[in-house]
């Protein structure tokens, strides 16, 4: 458990942020299912985080563990560019079902 | 080619590389859209001015990680964040490219937060003018000059009698004018004038009753002036239409009921004068003097009209009344062998009076109302028919428009008879105005009835069409109390003769010379007073034993005359002479109990017996509030 940290940085309650929090949602009970840990925060509550991890724009996905952090940006909902861009495609065999925990 | 050439050529390839270059991160420099180069893990390689702008670091791009970029179309939308300013909207857009050799990202943003802002106010506003067109008072439509539906909204529907949007398209717009000439009227004059203002239009329900709409019409028009729609706001006015055509009535049966009832009363005074002198003429004739057929005949003369001056008042609801609580089904079920008889064995009469309730009026005239209205009905149907009289309950939900508040209790006598037309139904009330030939009715019979309605504070409404029978609905205002016992009415005594001294006093000479005439011939000593100062004087020296004084003066009303003289005179009895029932009012509100008085016009007879009655009365007990015919 918990060998994904996700963070999903949004900017208030607008569609577009709840469309991001519903895809990251879905990645994370799917594909990363029983492996991962989101964090949702909403940067216009919490401007110091958002400071302190330089989030230049939202919404932002920030896979924070296992290194190397990665950082996608702009629409979740083409899973694959999601999964290519945060780099799992390239340890598949972490996300299939039975594979190496 | 030698060195030197070659050297120039590199020269020239040079200086053509470093314009081109400059060319191109000009383009690149002065883009109002940001651009930023990223490598695979979305870090910055390239930023150019307008995105350090966006991004409002006051520092370089380059270097910090922006994230790999993803879009779903061709573009997605993000926000900058906005790190102690106002965060901005940004349209994002993706391509590959390639940078130093190796495969890269350009993403290029621009930003739409002023666009956003404009289009979000649009749509509020859009929104507004959306509430305030479907929210509307007014009936409200949008349809293309052919009369084909665009928009309407719910008053729209409702007052045109639509269950649906698309039963209103389908019934289309011209259909609401009646027919199409009329709608294509109202485009032509709309393409004219391009707004109409204000203007009055009959249209139709969906049912095909008449609507009466007040409203403001403007067009929409193309570059070339070509009409391209029509807005409607309609403002239905039907219902005030018909509470204003209710006013109109009442003012005018107000009037003429001022007219009649004051005329009916000035004449009373000349008929009092006429009838007594008639009278004391046919008491001093001998019996076989020729003469005596002259007086009986202007006694005569003189009842018949203070009859109809009677019937006069009571239209002009000048008449006076004694009104009472009482039930309405009682009243109808005491009379109803009367109305049978009234209504004639040609016509089924079918009486229901279970569902009334307690009214305040006078009883013997709400009887005359429904004696009226039977009589009317039965002439309504000379061939026969059916009448229906009933009495019911009517909450005010059930009310027709224009009643007021409180629950009603409903007379309704309807017949199966000719009916009437829209202007007979408008002069129905009129005194004198009647359809019967000359000798079958006075015209008066409805007159009374209205009168009588309005005294108690009660309605008449007539719903009727031509050979489709009539329906009279009188609508009094439902009392909450207990009807009283109906006290028996005494016979009234025989007068007799009397020696007592009596202070008469009335401003009119002829009425004066009459009652001192009478009542000398019946032994009493009579001393006359022009007005109340007179009289004071006169009491002030003479003992008296009935003061008879009318009841409105000048100078000094009877009222305050009496207060004066009993105080002179504790053993003095009052009798007041009253013109019509304002006089009344005045002495049962203000009066104190025990005082009576004399109705006019009286016959000399009533005058004796009225006399008499209250000389003879004991001290302290009090007198019926109303003597006399």
């Amino acid at each position: 458990m918990g060998q994904f940290s996700l963070k999903l940085f949004i900017a208030g309650q607008t569609a577009r942020s709840e469309h991001a929090v519903a895809q990251a949602r879905r990645l994370s009970e799917s594909k990363l299912a029983g492996k991962c840990v989101l964090e949702i925060i909403d940067v216009v509550e919490r401007p110091d985080i958002a400071e302190q991890e330089r989030i230049l724009a939202t919404p932002m996905l920030v896979k924070a563990h296992p290194l190397p952090m990665r950082r996608i940006i702009g629409d979740l909902t083409r899973m694959e560019d999601v999964l290519f861009g945060l780099g799992l495609l390239a340890d598949m065999g972490v996300l299939e079902p039975g594979g190496s925990a | 080619m030698n060195d030197l050439q070659n050297g120039f050529a590199v020269e020239r390839l040079r200086r053509e590389l470093d314009a081109s270059e400059r060319r191109l991160r000009s383009i690149i420099n002065h883009n109002p859209d940001s651009i930023l180069v990223l490598d695979q893990e979305g870090v910055v390689l390239f930023a150019n001015p307008a995105a350090d702008a966006l991004f409002g670091w006051g520092g370089r791009l380059q270097g910090h990680v922006f994230g790999f970029p993803t879009v779903a179309g061709e573009t997605t939308e993000i926000d900058i964040a906005a790190h102690g300013r106002n965060a901005r909207q940004v349209e994002m857009r993706v391509s590959a490219t390639e940078w130093d050799g190796r495969s890269a990202m350009m993403a290029t943003l621009r930003d739409i937060t002023d666009r956003k802002a404009s289009e979000r106010a649009l749509r509020d506003s859009e929104f507004r003018y959306r509430q305030a067109f479907d929210q509307a008072l007014t009936a409200n439509y949008i349809s293309d000059p052919a009369g084909g539906l665009l928009a309407s909204n719910a008053t729209f529907l409702r007052i045109f009698g639509f269950e649906s949007e698309q039963e209103a398209c389908e019934a289309g717009v011209p259909a609401l004018f009646g027919n199409p000439a009329k709608h294509a009227e109202i485009v032509e004059a709309v393409r004219r004038h391009r707004a109409l203002r204000g203007v009055e239009i009959e249209m139709t329900h969906h049912n095909g009753a008449i609507v009466h709409v007040i409203g403001n019409v403007f067009g929409s028009f193309d570059a070339n002036g070509n009409l391209e729609a029509l807005t409607a706001f309609l403002l239905d006015v039907s219902e005030w239409r018909s509470l204003e055509a209710q006013l109109r009535h009442a003012q005018k049966m107000e009037a003429i009921g001022r007219l009649a009832g004051g005329l009916a009363h000035d004449f009373n005074n000349l008929l009092t004068v006429v009838t007594g002198y008639g009278s004391l003429l046919l008491n001093r004739l001998p019996a076989t003097d020729r003469l005596r057929q002259c007086a009986v005949e202007i006694v005569d003369a003189a009842d018949r009209a203070a009859a109809l001056t009677s019937r006069l008042l009571t239209f002009g609801r000048r008449q006076f009344t004694q009104p009472a609580l009482f039930r309405l089904d009682e009243l109808l079920d005491s009379i109803a062998p009367l109305l049978r008889s009234a209504a004639g064995d040609d016509i089924e009469l079918r009486l229901s009076a279970t569902g009334g309730g307690v009214i305040f009026a006078d009883r013997s005239q709400i009887e005359q109302v429904i004696m009226n209205l039977v009589v009317n009905a039965r002439d309504a149907m000379p061939d026969g028919g059916v009448m229906t009289v009933r009495s019911l309950l009517q909450g005010e939900a059930d009310l027709p428009v224009g009643l007021g508040p409180g629950s009603r209790v409903l007379l309704e006598v309807s017949d199966t008879g000719h009916g009437m037309t829209p202007e007979v139904r408008s002069r129905l009330f009129e005194p004198f105005f009647t359809t019967k030939s000359q000798g079958k009715g006075t015209g008066l019979g409805l007159s009374i009835v209205y009168g009588i309605v309005k005294r108690a504070g009660g309605e008449v409404l007539v719903e009727s069409q031509p050979e489709q029978g009539a329906v009279f609905r009188v609508y009094f205002p439902e009392v909450q109390g207990e009807p009283a016992v109906p006290a028996p009415v005494a016979e009234p005594a025989l007068p007799r003769r009397g020696t007592e001294t009596i202070l008469l006093i009335d401003d009119d000479p002829n009425l004066r010379r009459l009652a001192v005439s009478v009542l000398h011939d019946a032994g009493y000593r009579v001393l006359e007073a022009t007005d109340a100062l007179h009289a004071i004087r006169i009491a002030e020296e003479t003992p008296i034993d009935l003061l008879l004084t009318d009841v409105l003066m000048p100078g000094m009303n009877g009222r305050n005359l009496a207060a004066k003289v009993l105080g002179m005179r504790p053993n003095s009895r009052v009798l007041y002479i009253s013109g019509f029932n304002e006089d009344a009012t005045l002495l049962q509100g203000v009066y104190e109990p025990g005082a009576s008085f004399l109705r006019k016009p009286f016959t000399p007879a009533q005058l004796e017996r009225n006399v008499r009655e209250i000389l003879d009365r004991p001290h302290g007990v009090a007198a019926a509030a109303a003597t006399g015919a």
